[in-house]
């Protein structure tokens, strides 16, 4: 018999050994449903829109802002420097690991909560652990940071400060226009023009 | 984990015809190249004057085992993802015995009768015709077989888990199992007067 098929024989019997002979190899790159329950409950997957469009006007190099929803969506609008990664495409390349370092915030987003909560569930279960949601997406961001609602004058300090830094960013995202509105419970402004004063006419 | 890749999305679902369309041209290719087109070569195994299609076949078995088995291990393929066939016990039986007897008598399986077609064999256009009418008959009178197709299911089973063996231990198994039938089928093929095709 041909030489040959005495060493694929004996190449085929040493693979099928090595199936026997390899120990059980963890499987650290899956989340257990007990950890992800656990995250779940855990609130500090969020992160403020404060906190990003703080990160944001910092140029924070840490930040990874990633819009997970439909591609047209992203095109039509998005937050400064994102990554469009649709929630379809959201296992499809290992992007975490090109994107992100080890110290890097993967924040996900999309118009409301739920895309976001769902892709950063498909990450967590491969055990990506630096992914957080802008808690309220885009939504939120628009009514806290684009178009800031007033505290009443006898808010918190905390807070007053809050809207201050919120006008602010307004101005910053949306190129230098202040944003327009009303203080709650303030009177209209009248403006009283004062007669003017008759210049004499003629005279000696 | 990278792999099945249309499952895992890296590949679009909408490619699904395309790449069969190219493995099944590969396939076709390589069985014509092993010679499968000839029904005589594929009757042999039945009279014992040529085992080349169990030791084909079979070797080609082990290598995808080993394959998926390996890659699993690496964590390049998520084996939970590939689609195992549901085994339907009666079903299994009678297709195959009817699958048997058109393979002993006619000397062609379907993909290879595709072949024979392909390169313009009188006995494999025969043989195709035959086996679309057979398709035809089954299912126009689907609904009296339909009872034993569906009996006695088991599910997507797989062997080493109906054995209560694990994947490694049935892996070398049935390496020993197809060396064993390889010496064996030299043996009878040895004794077995030669034929001339």
């Amino acid at each position: 018999m041909n030489k040959a098929y005495y060493i694929l024989a004996a190449f085929l019997i040493i693979l099928g050994v090595g199936l026997l002979v390899l120990p059980e190899r963890d499987r650290p790159d899956e989340a257990s449903p007990r950890e992800l329950l656990g995250d779940l409950r855990n609130p500090s997957r969020f992160i403020s829109t404060d906190k990003v469009a703080e990160m944001l006007i910092d140029k924070d190099p840490t930040l990874v802002l990633v819009d997970v929803r439909d591609m047209y969506d992203n095109l039509d609008f998005s937050l400064p420097g994102a990554h469009s990664i649709p929630l379809e495409e959201i296992l499809v390349y290992d992007w975490v690991d090109s994107l992100a370092y080890e110290k890097s915030k993967v924040v996900l987003f999309s118009n409301s909560d739920i895309k976001a909560e769902q892709a950063w569930l498909l990450l967590k279960r491969e055990n990506h652990n630096n992914i957080h949601v802008m808690k309220g997406g885009l939504n939120c961001w628009f009514e806290t940071i684009i178009q800031p609602t007033a505290p009443p004058e006898t808010a918190a300090n905390d807070e007053i400060d809050r809207y201050e830094f919120r006008k602010g960013a307004s101005i910053y995202f949306t190129g230098g226009s202040a944003p327009i509105e009303t203080e709650a419970g303030a009177e209209p402004v009248v403006v009283r023009r004062k007669n003017k004063t008759q210049v004499v006419e003629g005279g000696c | 984990m990278t792999g099945p890749l249309i499952p895992m999305g890296a590949i679009g679902q909408s490619w699904d015809l395309v790449i069969a369309l190219l493995i099944g041209m590969a396939f076709g290719y390589v069985l014509e190249s092993a010679g499968f087109s000839s029904s005589r070569k594929l009757a042999g195994v039945f009279y014992g004057y040529d085992f080349t299609v169990l030791r084909v076949f079979f070797t080609a078995a082990i290598t995808a085992m080993l394959g998926l088995l390996y890659f699993g291990y690496m964590g390049w393929l998520d084996l939970s993802m590939i689609y195992v066939n549901e085994t339907y016990v009666i079903a299994t039986i009678v297709g195959g015995l009817i699958m048997g007897l058109g393979f002993i008598t006619g000397g062609y399986c379907p993909g290879t009768s595709m072949c024979g077609v392909a390169i313009g064999k009188i006995d494999a256009m025969v043989f195709t015709g035959g086996m679309f009418v057979g398709i035809l008959i089954f299912s126009e009178a689907f609904s009296l077989f339909e009872g034993i197709y569906y009996s006695n299911s088991l599910g997507p089973v797989k062997v080493y888990d109906s054995l209560g063996l694990s994947s490694g231990v049935f892996a070398l198994l049935l390496i020993v199992v197809a060396l064993v039938a390889f010496v064996f089928a030299r043996i009878i093929q040895n004794k077995v007067k030669k034929v001339d095709y």
